[in-house]
């Protein structure tokens, strides 16, 4: 399995270039069984991250453009009266895939972004009093403009508190910008992409990370990182349960990218940033490298204060 | 004589020790208690102890009864070990108090403080210390202007605080004395903090003689209408009905000849709104005339009537609502203290500085 | 969770539970001098405490103030009437008690709340007049503790009892460091003034013996007193502890002669007069002159002198005993010694010419004294000086031991001119007597036959059975009729030695008489005739089918010779009073004396400064460990052991002058120490110091796995094994580095 993702870290490599940490993440987050929300400026890479990653993982996928004027029933799906059998049919809206790429999500409508958002949630979706169940894995990725971009509407954190992750990919550094320069023809290369592992294989991973060991004080490590987020009194939203959970398994996929079946406090503090800075409410966007494990150096962000006042050790 | 001079030496005494609090413990909004602001004394109880135990002594060795004289030590040593756990009683609390607050003058406001602790506390008692000294003594004595909670969960409390303003105006109530007779009330532990926090005083609303509502006139410079405050006088013109308008104002004329639905908007008269004015309140001091001008700004709220206040050289336009209420009480207890108050407070000042 | 709420009405109420609590503890704060009061003034509180119940439960039948005025004054005059008999302590103590139990209904503020507290406080420790002992002291404690508790609940409302104790006992409990140190160094005073001596129904041998006061006195298991010898003990059967001396007898009784009673008299009367004379003794017979006789104390002879002087009669030393007497309170004056007995404390304690001792004051509290012995035939008539003098008090001396009641005891009186023609030799007649003891049928017995008038005639021939004071009282009859000037001595013999107090506890099963006779030429003899007619009692105290008998008799359920059944208990018992024992000597009986030779013994010079600074410096580390105790603090749970060594190691890496910046992992930290390590230290000698990078990465990896991997039992075990391995490793190479650093540096 260890193989297998490898291989798929390469391949989301050789396109997304100069990006590893981010790409960890990302994959993180799926083997973790939870949805993805990559916030950056246009032209970053958002998109090109998402389908590369449908596409390594194998499974089906959608891309759908979020507007203004898009409305629920597009996503979801509608039933529609087919006049010749004389009945509703059901015209799949694009959530019905593996992979949904919510393309610029904070375009649309409030009532649109919820509808995807329920479906999330739930795993399914109800059109016309109808439940229908969606395919597994499920796993939603949106991108996201800064908020302060013209005519969009911010995910209410209610909502942003069910991706499991918030990533920016940030500006590459000159030798990645240069390679991206260099290369001309990145549509082919992505249409070319073949799949690095099968659904089943896909599966079997998401269950190894499930498994993997967490030790009682790195429970008590995230419950004391929790505590922290809720006795200081700047952060508007302190973390909840649900966070803490989110924290354990986005950490558990990290110890077992990293070829281990146990949690360190390392890999709670990995993927600490992704997973609660937009829980926190805080905009992402002063911190370009995001990535977990350099957080100590100058950064002063909620998340990381957070880090650096619990001592992993002795966490309570 | 004797009196004034024992007066003036206390006063001088007291301002003295205040320039001292001030230094040591300044205001601050969030306070914590530690060694620097806890003062402990004996009680009067915990001194006649103490005489408990000299007595117990004596007693012991003119017997020369050695337990007797061993337990007269342990009560002696337990004497200074509650001193310690009356410390450690308050050392460590911490008291969040800032910002405004609005309470008429002369009648009891409460002054809402939060406490943070992270065990167990006990005996506290929360109080302004100025409120025992303020004239107001025969209020204090028929009910004490003291909080108290016998015990403390871990945590975060809310306190009300209970404190008599003495006159209008806006001030700063002073220093809050938290107290504590933990644990067998040996030792008071005590602390004056100061939070440095505005109290807003309104004068007592005194009724107008012979006012009622329904006769007040223009005379009073008070125009007065029953019905709802949002302007009904004068229709001016229609507009698209958007969902959520009193249903009222539909223009069902219209509708009814199927120019769909429409709203009738209507708009108040400029020249003829209610403003509550000093100069037309009929009283004959100035403190009087806020007394009554404070009574109908809360009856006209009460009733729900639009109005604006006017005092000499400060207004507040006309609105409703709880917010503009609190503009007019704050307008009220704002206005500058009148000569014979000065002259007092002046009197009083020369006194100490004498 | 208690609301903070607003005082409305300054009305006072106690909490229910308090009020509950506080009856109980006037129950039992009373209770403790249950046997002091007298039954009308319990009477009075019961009452008191039954209506305050009633109050507790419905305030509707709260007392007014002038029923409890009308009570109060009412209890004064009883009290005022009943003061004579009482004594002026027992009458304060019955007022305070009074006071005490009136309070209970007046409790109408903060101020009444006190004042029952601080009652109960004195009541509480006003038991301690009567009673020191260390069950005693115990039980008081605990009071206290409830005591303190009563009053905390005060102050903390609605807290469950249970967690008030606790509290109360952890005040306690600091308190105690404090008041222990004081208590050792604090010098011990004087008493400031005279005060009132309790009062208290006397115990043990009376001044008055009749025929079966001793066989009733040996159905006690009660402490009479505890002796600790310095170094060797006499032989079991020598240990006669002489009490008092009978000299009288008037058919019936035996008591002191006036002689004895006036050196009492003179005794009491006077603090002064230290030594005692002859003339004082002797001058009885007209009972005058006792104030003459005292101014010419200065020139009279001494007492003491004879006694010094025999010590090296006829060249012959005697076999020195010391030993440390601790008397029970027996509200008595006479102290307890082995002949011939000795005391330093001459102050409160007089050598009587009878060989006793007696405590200037009665014995209202545990009483400890130091005693030589000299054991050796009691002489009286060795000197020439003042011959005269020695020799009128001898002359006396014999004929008051010669006089008896004839008429009495007519058959004794003629068996004893018969014997005095049949033995011309005195040692003769008194061996004749003996044998007569033993060879009749005489039995020895708690339980003798009642005897008609207490005659002696009757016992002797005819019902034969009785206990020692029958023995001693018909052969020191005998002795007077054939002409041989005797006494009686009552006393106590033998005692129960402790093997773990290391002491002689002497009960009043133990209470024995015999007699003593005059032989010239040799002086008064100890003769023993119980030891005559069951000499087991001599040897080792009292048999067991006597025991049997006193356990029969005294209906006691806990006595000796139950106890002795088992003997686990017996051995539990013997512990607890050896503890006792200890209390008593250390606590009780820790006088200035011993307190000075304690502390030279630690501070050699003693000096107040020492004391003051001992005071201080235990002041002052109390009050910082209970800072430490109480300052806030994160609760930190114990650290397993694997973090304790890796917090060693970080330790070890702190004083190189790397610290593990606060959020960070263990895993990132040993990537750190080496990047830093390679920074600081990158020298030619790489070799050397890397192992310690290696070796501390290798603790990091042990811990990281002991800490967040699933090991089993047996791997957790070896990984614990390899991390100590590891970190004495580490701990030298460290230990390197610094040598290394400053090398280079």
């Amino acid at each position: 399995m260890q193989e297998s993702v490898k291989a798929i870290l390469s391949q989301i490599g050789s396109i997304v270039i100069g990006k590893p940490t981010e790409i960890r993440l990302a994959l993180a987050s799926v083997l973790a069984k939870g949805h993805l929300l990559i916030e950056d400026l246009p032209g970053m890479g958002k998109t090109t991250l998402a389908q590369v990653l449908a596409k390594t993982l194998g499974l089906s996928y959608q891309r759908t453009q979020f507007t203004s004027d898009l409305l629920p029933a597009d996503v979801v799906g509608v039933s529609i009266f087919n006049q010749d059998e004389r009945c509703f049919e059901l015209h799949k809206g694009p959530i019905f895939n593996q992979v949904v790429l919510a393309d610029e999500i904070n375009r649309a409508s409030p009532k649109t972004q919820s509808a995807l958002l329920e479906a999330m949630e739930e795993h399914q979706v109800s059109i016309d009093g109808a439940t229908y169940e969606l395919p597994s894995p499920f796993f939603v990725i949106a991108t996201q403009n800064p908020l302060f971009h013209a005519g969009t509407y911010p995910l209410p954190e209610s909502q942003l508190d069910r991706f499991m992750m918030r990533i920016s990919l940030g500006f590459p550094d000159i030798e990645a910008e240069k390679k991206i320069l260099l290369n001309n023809n990145s549509q082919n290369q992505l249409s070319g992409l073949r799949a690095s592992i099968s659904t089943d294989e896909l599966i079997e991973i998401q269950a190894a990370v499930q498994a993997v060991n967490t030790s009682m004080s790195i429970i008590e490590y995230v419950i004391a990182l929790c505590r922290v987020s809720r006795k200081a009194n700047n952060n508007v939203n302190p973390l909840s349960p649900r966070a803490g959970k989110a924290l354990l398994s986005a950490a558990k996929a990290w110890a077992f990218m990293d070829n281990r079946d146990y949690v360190l406090p390392e890999d709670i503090q990995a993927v600490f940033v992704s997973v609660c800075q937009h829980r926190l409410g805080e905009t992402g966007l002063d911190s370009n490298t995001a990535s977990g494990s350099q957080a100590w150096g100058s950064e002063t962000s909620g998340a990381v204060q957070i880090l650096q006042q619990i001592d992993p050790i002795s966490p309570l | 004589m004797m009196k004034k001079i024992k007066e003036k030496i206390n006063a001088r005494l007291k301002i003295s020790f205040d320039r001292w609090l001030k230094r040591r413990m300044p205001a601050a909004s969030v306070q914590k208690l530690s060694s620097k602001n806890i003062f402990i004394f004996p009680t009067k109880f915990g001194f006649i102890y103490l005489l408990f135990i000299l007595l117990l002594f004596l007693f012991g060795t003119n017997y020369q009864n050695n337990v007797i004289i061993l337990l007269s030590y342990v009560m002696a040593s337990l004497f200074i070990t509650c001193m310690l756990h009356s410390f450690f009683n308050l050392s460590g609390l911490t008291f969040v108090l800032d910002g405004e607050h609005i309470g008429f003058a002369e009648q009891k406001m409460l002054v809402p403080i939060a406490v943070i602790t992270s065990k167990e506390r006990f005996d506290l008692s929360l109080e302004f210390s100025e409120a025992l000294l303020s004239s107001k003594r025969q209020l204090t004595k028929s009910q004490p202007l003291r909080v108290h909670v016998d015990k403390a969960v871990k945590g975060e409390l809310k306190f009300n605080i209970p404190f008599v303003p003495a006159k209008r105006g806006i001030t700063n109530p002073g220093r809050i004395k938290i107290s504590s007779e933990y644990s067998l009330g040996f030792f008071t532990t005590w602390t004056r903090l100061d939070f440095n926090i505005k109290l807003v005083n309104p004068p007592k609303p005194i009724v107008i003689r012979g006012y009622s509502p329904e006769l007040s006139g223009d005379d009073d410079g008070v125009k007065q209408s029953k019905n709802t405050s949002n302007g009904t006088e004068d229709f001016s013109e229609l507009k698209n009905y958007i969902a959520g308008e009193p249903l009222t104002h539909v223009a069902w004329k219209q509708m009814a000849k199927g120019q769909g639905w429409l709203t009738k908007k209507y708009h108040k008269e400029q020249g003829n709104q209610c403003w509550l004015t000093l100069k037309d309140i009929p009283a004959n001091n100035i403190e009087m005339k806020l007394a009554h001008l404070c009574f109908l700004v809360l009856d006209y709220h009460k009733q729900g009537l639009e109005f604006g206040l006017k005092l000499s050289s400060t207004s507040v336009p006309p609105s409703t609502g709880p917010e503009h209420v609190k503009n007019c009480l704050v307008a009220l207890a704002a206005y500058p203290q009148t000569n014979r108050l000065a002259d007092d407070e002046q009197n009083a000042l020369n006194k100490v500085s004498l | 969770m208690a609301a903070p709420e607003l005082i409305v009405t300054p009305k006072f109420t106690l909490p229910a539970q308090l009020s509950w609590l506080l009856i109980f503890i006037q129950v039992f704060n009373v209770g403790l001098l249950y046997f002091e009061l007298s039954l009308w003034v319990i009477a009075v509180i019961v009452l008191c405490l039954l209506w305050r119940l009633l109050v507790v439960l419905d305030e509707k039948y709260q007392p007014s103030h002038w029923t409890i005025v009308i009570i109060a004054l009412a209890g004064c005059v009883m009290l005022l009437v009943s003061s004579k008999q009482l004594g002026l302590l027992s009458t304060m103590l019955h007022l305070l008690c009074l006071a005490y139990g009136l309070k209970t209904l007046e409790l109408k503020s903060r101020k009444d709340f006190y004042q029952l507290s601080l009652l109960g406080f004195f009541v509480l420790t006003s038991s301690l007049i009567f009673y020191q002992s260390l069950y005693f002291s115990f039980l008081l404690s605990i009071l206290l503790i409830i005591n303190v508790t009563a009053l905390l609940m005060y102050f903390t409302g609605k807290t469950s009892i249970l967690t008030l104790f606790k509290t109360a006992s952890k005040l306690m409990m600091q308190s105690l460091p404090l008041a222990i140190v004081l208590f050792v160094v604090f010098p011990k005073l004087a008493p400031l003034w005279h005060v009132p001596a309790a009062k208290s129904s006397t115990t043990g041998i009376s001044n008055s013996v009749k025929i079966g006061d001793i066989a009733n006195l040996a159905l006690s298991d009660a402490l009479a007193f505890r002796v600790e010898f310095d170094n060797n003990a006499p032989d079991a059967n020598q240990l006669y502890w002489r009490t008092l001396v009978l000299e009288s007898f008037d058919g019936a009784t035996w008591e002191q002669s006036l002689a004895q009673k006036q050196i009492k008299k003179i005794l009491l009367g006077s603090n002064k007069q230290r030594v005692f004379t002859f003339e004082d003794v002797d001058s009885q017979g007209a009972n005058t002159q006792v104030k003459n006789n005292q101014a010419k104390n200065s020139q009279a002879f001494s007492y003491q002198g004879i006694s010094y002087q025999a010590f090296s009669y006829q060249g012959i030393s005697y076999q020195a005993f010391n030993y440390q007497v601790i008397a029970e309170p027996s509200f008595q004056h006479w102290l307890f010694a082995l002949d011939i007995a000795q005391v330093d404390n001459t102050r409160q304690i007089m050598s009587l010419p009878d060989y006793t001792l007696f405590s200037r004051q009665v014995l209202s509290q545990t009483v400890s004294y130091k005693v030589t012995s000299y054991q050796q035939p009691l002489l009286d008539n060795i000197t020439n000086k003042q011959e005269t003098l020695l020799n009128q008090h001898l002359k006396n001396n014999k004929v008051r031991n010669l006089e008896f009641p004839a008429e009495s005891n007519p058959r004794l009186t003629k068996q004893g001119q018969l014997l005095r023609q049949e033995f011309p030799d005195k040692r003769q007649l008194i061996q004749a007597v003996l044998n007569n003891y033993r060879q009749k049928p005489f039995r020895y017995t708690l339980q003798p036959p009642p005897l008609i008038n207490n005659s002696l005639d009757q016992f002797y021939f005819e019902t034969q059975a009785g206990f020692c004071e029958y023995y001693a009282s018909s052969f020191t009859y005998l002795m007077r009729a054939a002409g041989i000037p005797a006494r009686m001595v009552v006393g106590y013999l033998g005692g129960e030695y402790n093997p773990r107090g290391k002491y002689y506890g002497i009960y009043q099963r133990d209470a024995h008489a015999w007699s003593e006779v005059w032989l010239d030429s040799i002086g008064w003899v100890r003769i023993d005739p119980t030891a005559a007619v069951h000499p087991a009692r001599v040897e080792g105290g009292l048999p067991n089918d006597l025991l049997q008998q006193q356990s029969l008799l005294s209906g006691n359920f806990l006595s000796l010779y139950r106890l002795r059944q088992f003997a686990l208990i017996n051995n539990l018992r013997l512990q607890f009073q050896a503890i006792d024992y200890q209390w008593t000597r250390w606590v009780i009986g820790y006088t200035a004396k011993n307190q000075f030779k304690l502390l030279s013994g630690w501070f050699g010079n003693l000096r107040p400064y020492k004391i003051a600074l001992l005071v201080a410096f235990t002041f002052v580390s109390i009050m910082f460990l209970l800072w430490l105790v109480n300052r806030e603090r994160l609760k930190i749970a114990p650290k397993p052991v694997w973090l304790v060594l890796y917090f060693q190691a970080l330790v070890l890496i702190a004083k190189k002058g790397l610290e593990k910046p606060k959020g960070m992992g263990i895993w990132e930290f040993s990537k750190l120490f080496s990047r830093w390590f390679s920074e600081r230290f990158s020298d030619p000698k790489e070799g050397e110091f890397s192992s310690v990078v290696q070796s501390f990465a290798i603790v990091s990896k042990i811990v990281i796995s002991i800490e967040y991997q699933k090991l089993s039992e047996q791997e957790h075990q070896q990984a614990l094994l390899n991390l100590r391995a590891e970190m004495t490793n580490f701990k030298q190479e460290i230990k390197k580095l610094k040598f290394n650093k400053s090398f280079k540096v």
